[in-house]
């Protein structure tokens, strides 16, 4: 008689741990997906706060170059 | 214009900053993405379906299923009754639909008396998709029992690609071979013959 070995015996503990494999591969992508998506509005944030200061600096220097408030 | 330059120093480091973060994470998604659907990428070319009676009455090699545990789940024990022995790759879409015919036939006869033992040939054809047959087994919820074949036993059973349902009557000789895939409804016949005889 030959020998096989069994993938899965039902009545055995293997099939959780099979579970929780899949679990954690999906989680994996899943935490990897959020934190690209995280990544994405960190930049946006970062680039309009930046345009945001870049046109208060720009004004400032217009009001400043036209008397309207004092060089410091 | 005086602003001009520390503010364009200021964007371009928070710039080089997102880029370079965002490099990275989307290179890391994109292979736990591939990680993760990785097993469907090994696709197995099916056998031409073929009814063959050329080995019936033959006898072939026992065989036991070993568990983790140390139980063994042998073939032998189930003599008097017919046993469906399915070779299948975990990589063949054809073996899925045929596994689903196999589940079908299970519901209906295993009651009678029907046993399947299913066989994956991945360890010896395609050893990289091993790791593949065990998420298989949940994802189709297979209720009969799954074994890694062996090249041996595989040619003992005149295997010659997947899917092949080999099925013994209840001396343990082939009954009839059914290579590539086949409706539930051609291999129910030999199955009702054989639980009309068992003993």
């Amino acid at each position: 008689m030959t020998r096989l070995r069994a993938y899965v015996n039902p009545e055995s503990r293997d099939s959780p741990l099979v579970h929780s494999r899949e679990k954690k591969h999906s989680d994996f992508a899943l935490s990897e997906l959020g934190a690209l998506l995280f990544q994405i509005g960190a930049a946006v944030l970062i680039r309009s706060a930046s345009a945001d200061n870049e046109m208060n600096e720009k004004e400032r220097m217009l009001k400043c170059t036209l008397g309207i408030i004092p060089y410091e | 214009m005086i602003g001009g330059l520390p503010s364009l120093i200021y964007k371009m480091f928070f710039l080089q900053i997102g880029v370079f973060a965002m490099t990275a994470t989307f290179f890391r998604f994109v292979v736990a993405l591939l990680f993760w659907i990785s097993f469907p990428l090994v696709i197995v070319a099916a056998l031409a379906p073929e009814e063959s009676t050329e080995f019936d009455g033959q006898k072939v090699t026992d065989f036991g299923l070993q568990a983790r545990d140390g139980r063994m789940l042998d073939v032998r024990d189930f003599r008097g009754r017919p046993v469906i022995v399915e070779f299948f790759a975990s990589g063949s879409p054809a073996c899925h639909a045929q596994l689903e015919q196999l589940i079908e036939l299970h519901h209906r006869y295993a009651h009678q008396g029907l046993t399947i033992f299913a066989l994956a040939v991945d360890r010896f054809e395609t050893p990289e998709t091993d790791k593949d047959v065990g998420p298989l087994i949940l994802t189709m919820k297979l209720p009969f029992p799954v074994g890694a074949a062996t090249r041996d036993l595989a040619n003992n059973y005149h295997y010659k690609g997947v899917p092949a349902t080999i099925v013994l009557d209840g001396e343990g000789k082939i009954g009839r071979i059914f290579f590539g895939f086949h409706e539930m409804e051609k291999i129910e016949p030999i199955i009702k013959t054989l639980l009309a005889t068992k003993k």
